[in-house]
């Protein structure tokens, strides 16, 4: 299986070091130096059910972030803009994989990683395929009742009314 | 035990009570070159099943997910009961398992996986529009060639399959297997009747047959991405459509019709072909014979008051006709190619004819001002008097951008998509955002039904309220967020 990687990087005080392990057996392994979109790719095996685990590593939290006035202005790491896994995409559903920080704080929702810790994409199901598109449907499990009152009243709440005069 | 070449199946799931058209077309096919053939409904089997997890089991395979995975091996257990149960019944050379649309996905993998298991030489082929469809893939084969590596399957056909299949029984290779590479048929007459032998006909609630007269389509509608697959418009004669559904009617005691078609009367002269030919028929026959599908409005000047009258005599009924908009100018901007006046003669004729309609319409186009709105409820109200022909509005969700559509291309600079194909905004019609045009197929769709006409509602809602909870939580919209399985949707979309 091919694996690609497109990032973001900031290299504050050196770049992001990045290992990514499949199982674990280390597969991809490198530091960041460079500033900015860029984009890395491995091989490893085909053979499912796997984690695979992207590890942030060696940043000091006290001295590779720059402050200013208690705000961030630079910092060591890096945001996953895609990944794909031979031919499919993960790009909205980044957000559906976890973070774990070396601290076991568990981050959801979120691809810029700031921590040292683990992006973690459990491939868990015998086959690749039938797992992305079930990732792909995640959404359709977390529709809210629907009331038509309701609706019409929340899309009614903001900006002008329509006139329906149209004799 | 049956033996046959091909064993072809309907898989699930498509909400219909028709016969799907699909397996019978390719079972005509392939046994006029001498191969034997059986089809098998498994999508109808299951929708008309007693079984008591049926909700369950239809929402997995259309879309393999659930939250109460303790069923998952419902489904499991069902696939595999009709794997063993096929291979009781048959003894195939090919399975060929038509994925009507990408919510026989699941199912079709799971039915492959249980037949390798049984039989793990048995040849299975996958083949039909769902295979092209799968969102955040990145190449228009890349499902089927994901189920090929997988091993599931053998081959899969792209697209049209008559050819084909018939290159893959023959040769095992060939233009638009297990590759892209297809190619349009053009002499459409040259098929044979679709042969619905294998199917219990009697069992089907809804007694309807398909027919296709044409494929692809004479307009580039700005909003509509058929001509991006059909790149050609291929028909038949008026002639032989009706003579097949003659021939059909005789063979299969069915006397209604639907199309396939995006439009029954593209070419004008095959259309009075047709109906003069039916309308021949049908004065003279016991059993009359009737038809519907996709209608393109034309003023008297093209479809003259002779044509209405064949028309009626026929059979035409229930004409689904692409309205889309009241007002002339987002019409034309949509390259309609019909005026105000050829629409009041249309629905005028419809009228006097006692010819049914149904009005499809397109709510939210990038053009659309308030105005442009406004004289879409003014033509609704305009034709309360033809209340009694125009038996159903259609108002769909409001409109999508479908990538590879002319709107796509031709405002890519100047709309911004916001995640999702319903989500966009366009430059020089800001105000008419996403939230706009929910407002205003909501106002259409109250108006519509104080006026007394009957409207298609609440699933519409229901996506809506979807999407905009998508649209809302700065989510990305993507294929699976539209749920088709409804036959006539898939025709439509």
């Amino acid at each position: 299986m091919k694996v690609k990687f497109d990032i973001n990087v900031n290299n504050y005080n050196g770049g992001p070091q990045i290992s990514i392990y499949d199982n674990d057996n280390l597969v991809f392994e490198n530091i960041f130096p460079k500033k900015g979109p860029q984009s890395f790719e491995f091989e490893t095996d085909s053979k499912f059910p796997k984690v695979l685990k992207l590890i942030h590593q060696n940043k000091n939290m006290k001295y590779d972030t720059q402050l200013k006035d208690g705000n961030i202005v630079d910092d060591k790491g890096f945001t996953i803009n895609k990944i794909l896994l031979d031919s499919f995409v993960l790009e909205n559903e980044l957000y559906l994989f976890k973070f774990v920080t070396d601290d076991g704080l568990v981050i959801p929702k979120n691809n810029y990683i700031g921590y040292n810790g683990k992006y973690i994409i459990n491939v868990d199901s015998e086959n690749l395929l039938k797992w992305y598109l079930n990732l792909q449907k995640s959404f359709i499990n977390q529709l809210e009742e629907f009331d038509y009152n309701k609706f019409k009243q929340e899309i009614f709440s903001e900006g002008p009314n329509l006139v329906v005069n149209y004799d | 035990m049956l033996n046959c070449d091909i064993l072809i199946l309907a898989v699930p799931l498509t909400d219909t009570d028709k016969p799907l058209q699909a397996p019978a077309i390719l079972k005509a096919v392939v046994e006029k070159h001498g191969y034997t053939a059986q089809t098998y409904d498994l999508n109808y089997e299951l929708i008309t099943s007693k079984n008591k997890e049926l909700d369950f089991l239809k929402q997995y395979f259309s879309f393999g997910t659930t939250n109460d995975h303790n069923k998952i091996i419902l489904a499991e257990d069902y696939v595999s009961d009709m794997a063993t149960k096929i291979l009781k019944i048959y003894d195939p050379t090919f399975i060929a398992v038509s994925v009507f649309t990408y919510q026989c996905q699941t199912f079709s993998m799971l039915l492959a996986q249980h037949l390798k298991k049984i039989k793990p030489g048995i040849k299975i082929i996958f083949g039909g529009q769902g295979l092209s469809i799968a969102s955040g893939i990145q190449s228009s084969d890349a499902w089927a060639k994901e189920c090929k590596q997988l091993g599931l399957i053998d081959h899969y056909i792209i697209s049209e399959g008559e050819q084909a299949l018939l290159n893959l029984l023959k040769d095992g290779k060939g233009k638009g297997i297990d590759n892209t590479d297809w190619e349009q048929k053009l002499d459409l007459d040259d098929n044979p009747y679709p042969n619905y032998d294998d199917y219990n006909l009697e069992q089907y609630s809804f007694k309807t047959l398909m027919i296709t007269g044409s494929r692809g389509c004479v307009r580039r509608c700005t909003f509509c991405d058929i001509h991006k697959h059909w790149k050609r418009f291929v028909f038949r004669s008026g002639k032989s459509i009706a003579e097949e559904m003659i021939h059909q009617s005789e063979r299969y005691k069915i006397y209604n019709f639907n199309f396939t078609d995006s439009l029954i009367n593209g070419s004008m002269k095959a259309y009075r072909d047709f109906i003069t030919v039916l309308a021949e028929h049908n004065q003279s026959a016991e059993k009359k014979l009737s038809w519907g599908g996709q209608f393109i409005v034309r003023g008297i000047h093209s479809m003259t008051e002779k044509d209405w009258k064949l028309t009626k005599i026929s059979g035409g009924d229930k004409l689904n006709v692409g309205v889309e908009s009241g007002s002339e100018a987002v019409r034309d901007h949509m390259k309609k190619q019909f005026s105000d006046k050829d629409m009041d003669e249309f629905v005028e004729q419809a009228h006097i004819n006692k010819v049914r309609l149904q009005f499809l319409m397109i709510m939210g186009y990038p053009t659309e001002t308030l105005h442009d709105f406004k004289l879409s409820l003014k033509m609704f109200k305009r034709y309360r008097k033809y209340q009694s022909v125009i038996t159903k509005v259609v108002l769909g969700s409001t409109l999508s951008i479908l990538p590879g559509t002319p709107l796509a291309e031709e405002l890519e600079q100047s709309v911004q998509m916001n995640g999702g194909e319903n989500f966009w905004v366009y430059d020089k019609n800001k105000s008419l955002d996403f939230r706009e045009r929910i407002k205003r197929r909501i106002i259409m769709g109250e108006e519509c039904a104080k006026m007394g006409f009957d409207v298609t509602n609440n699933n519409d809602y229901k996506l809506l309220h979807y999407l905009w909870n998508i649209y809302k939580n700065k989510q990305t919209q993507n294929v699976i967020d539209l749920n088709t399985s409804s036959l006539n949707e898939q025709k439509y979309s």
